[in-house]
């Protein structure tokens, strides 16, 4: 690597958990029972029993020291497995990880902190389980406390915290640690987004001071943000090194093609159910092809079949967009476009057994770019729910920059993107 | 040869290398000096978390050994005639004193782990922090006690000979025995949840097979000899007797056996902290 200050370096890193009964906790007199069994010579038949999964494997990587890396990759492909043998949680199979100076990590907000203790104390705790000395910590303590915006609070048992003030403090201990190293999963996505901003710009010090951060994360937009280079994961193995933004593409490319990442969610019926829907995805408006990306300017197409069994006077789809945290941005019934184009204002027509397909889509611009998760009902005339379905994730960018703000070039706030219009006049 | 002193310098620019073997008699020391602070706020949370929200607060560590000094001498000496020189709620509190210590620092050491499977879970530190937190914040209710004792002996008029200079000896030994203990038993913990559900179970035949409300001497002087040597190899025993010795000037800890249990403590604690060591590396994956 150019300069040669590598802060870290991993070697053919590997992680194999053993899947089934050996796995974890037993009881022991299971654990004696196998004993027993080998002892008794049926041992060929344990090691069939036992199932092994590469959470992990051959990953080999250099940090540059004081750089930023971003580690991105679908669910299950190892980023979590990756930062717990990075932070030493857990240890490798194989490979090894060299490294100089400390690594601190940070999976997990509030960690070690105790509900019943004020927050002053909390600060203390959790800094040193978080591998402060008392001194550090004390040095810290006045701007800790100014981060969080907890004030007056701050000799109030942290359960009487609101769950904002809760989580501000608990990033705060965290956004003060001094290690060489910094690791951090998913945790920006908690709090408001002046918090998140603050977050950021914390993370962004803490580079320019020269500390070796790796980042996680499903956000693309923050990954995109705070990491010149990223790494993609898949399958536990490395697939991907190089500029995030080409890095970020390759992940999207690789999702577009891939099968298993749910653009559509199909279900086989529950038995009883008086309706139920089969099948439920995202797509680009006109075609039935998958979509999982959409930009910013694009329309995004959906569709739902479902199956009624038995007749019902009213009976009508919902789809509900929500923002990853789960604040509802949009709910929207299969009747609303027709009550909304003719002024009609009324229920649904009686609908007979049988099988149905909706499809429709959600103008663009209209949400600003980011994660969102799409939800799709049906609903009853009494139950609110018929059934609904597991939450899809999608995604809306914008790489063009039509709605960036023109001042940092960056996302600007709030979920709604519209074209605002403004005019302009000089008065004198 | 080039190429070899050139791999090596590669290596040298690392100072820390994460592997998948352990380093079994590698003790951690300056990991663990490294988070002492860890150590001094996870007591200091447990006697805060202890005392918050209780209304009798400390008010419970100084009722519990008045309360059980009441019952046995009630029910020991008046019912039962244990056979003692001196006043019995002084030898009993003096027998209650190490064992209350020992059974809360023994079964806060096997379940630490487990208790704290977030952590665990979460974030690397020195395990051994979790153990060595449970074994120092047993000291509180310790010390409490040792005050009830205090005032038990000035109210009888008992004064301590210098044998009491001994005392810190036997609690260290006390807490190297809770702690021997719970190194092995927390990692099995871990893997089989058996061992805490057997724990109360154990600490009860332990207290009868240890002279807490009966003299040594009264249990060995019916015992045939192999027996005899077998019962004295209880560290709990030896234990007490160090404490009868050290605030009455009773009993006797340096019979042969309990200089073997003595022995055995740590042994046991080394082997202990190896297996400890060793199973550490697994718990976030098998807890």
């Amino acid at each position: 690597m150019a300069g040669g200050n590598v802060a870290l370096r991993c070697e053919n890193l590997s992680k194999r958990y053993t899947l089934g009964e050996s796995s974890g906790i037993g009881t022991l007199a299971e654990w004696l029972g196998r004993g027993w069994k080998s002892l008794l010579g049926s041992a060929s038949q344990a090691p069939a029993e036992r199932r092994h999964i590469w959470s992990l494997k051959d990953v080999s990587f250099e940090v540059a020291a004081g750089s930023v890396l971003g580690v991105i990759g679908r669910n299950g492909a190892g980023k979590s497995t990756l930062l717990k043998l990075l932070s030493r949680i857990t240890y490798p199979t194989e490979g090894r990880i060299l490294y100089n100076g400390t690594i601190a990590s940070l999976l997990e907000v509030g960690m070690g902190f105790k509900h019943e203790l004020t927050g002053r104390d909390n600060i203390f705790l959790s800094g040193s389980i978080l591998g402060l000395r008392s001194w550090q910590i004390q040095k810290h303590f006045d701007e800790i406390v100014e981060f969080a915006e907890i004030g007056e609070f701050l000799d109030t048992p942290v359960k009487r915290y609101s769950s904002g003030m809760f989580v501000r403090l608990a990033f705060s201990v965290a956004a003060h640690l001094e290690p060489d190293i910094l690791l951090i999963d998913e945790v920006l996505a908690v709090g408001d987004q002046k918090f998140q901003r603050k977050c950021l710009n914390q993370l962004h010090e803490a580079a320019r001071q020269g500390r070796t951060v790796i980042f996680v994360s499903h956000n693309m937009q923050a990954v995109t943000q705070l990491c010149r280079e990223a790494l993609l994961l898949e399958a536990g193995r490395l697939v991907q090194r190089g500029p995030v933004q080409e890095v970020v593409e390759g992940y999207q490319q690789r999702n577009l093609s891939g099968q298993e990442r749910l653009a559509v969610c199909e279900r086989a019926p529950a038995p009883g159910a008086r309706a139920a829907i089969t099948r439920a995805g995202l797509c680009a408006v006109g075609t039935r092809a998958p979509q999982l990306f959409f930009d910013i300017l694009e329309p995004i197409g959906f569709e739902v079949a479902f199956e009624v069994r038995e007749a019902m006077s009213d009976l009508k789809a919902i789809l509900y967009l929500n923002t990853l945290d789960g604040v509802c941005q949009l709910s929207s019934f299969s009747l609303d476009w027709r009550n909304y184009t003719q002024g009609a204002k009324e229920s649904a027509a009686p609908r007979a057994p049988g099988r149905y397909v909706a499809r429709g889509r959600i103008p663009a611009p209209l949400f600003n770019s980011g994660t969102y998760e799409i939800v799709f009902a049906l609903g009853g005339s009494h139950e609110l729910h018929l059934d609904i379905t597991p939450g899809l994730t999608f995604e809306i960018t914008d790489h063009h920059g039509s709605f960036a703000s023109c001042i940092t070039r960056s996302r600007s706030h709030g979920t709604v993107a519209a074209p605002v219009e403004w005019s302009e006049e000089k008065l004198g | 040869m080039r190429l070899n002193s050139c791999l090596r310098m590669e290596s040298a620019r690392f100072e820390k290398v994460i592997g998948p073997r352990s380093d079994v008699f590698g003790l951690g020391v300056g990991e663990l000096l490294a988070y002492r602070d860890m150590l001094y706020f996870l007591v200091l949370r447990d006697l805060k978390i202890r005392f918050k929200q209780s209304l009798l607060g400390a008010g419970w560590a100084l009722l519990q050994p008045l309360v059980m000094v009441a019952v046995f001498t009630l029910v020991c000496n008046r019912g039962m005639s244990v056979r003692f020189s001196g006043p019995y709620d002084l030898f009993f509190l003096a027998g209650l004193l190490p064992w209350s210590y020992f059974s809360k620092a023994f079964s806060g050491g096997v379940t630490c782990i487990v208790n704290e499977v977030d952590l665990v879970k979460k974030i690397y530190f020195p395990r051994l922090v979790l153990p060595l937190a449970q074994i120092i914040s047993a000291l509180s209710d310790f010390a409490i006690a040792l005050l009830v004792m205090g005032a038990l002996m000035a109210w009888r008029g008992v004064a301590p000979g210098p044998n009491l200079l001994l005392l810190p000896v036997f609690l260290l030994l006390a807490a190297l025995f809770a702690l021997a203990l719970s190194l092995w038993l927390a990692p099995l913990n871990v893997r089989f949840r058996d061992v805490q559900i057997v724990l109360p179970f154990l600490l009860q035949v332990l207290f009868m097979l240890s002279p807490v409300m009966y003299p040594m001497e009264a249990v060995q002087g019916r015992l045939p000899p192999a027996l005899r040597w077998a019962y004295g190899l209880n560290p709990v025993a030896a234990i007490i007797e160090g404490f009868r010795f050290s605030i009455l000037g009773a009993g006797q800890p340096f019979a042969a056996p309990c200089l073997c249990s003595y022995a055995a403590v740590v042994l046991l604690a080394m082997g202990g902290l190896a297996f400890f060591n060793h199973t550490q590396r697994k718990f976030a994956d098998v807890i």
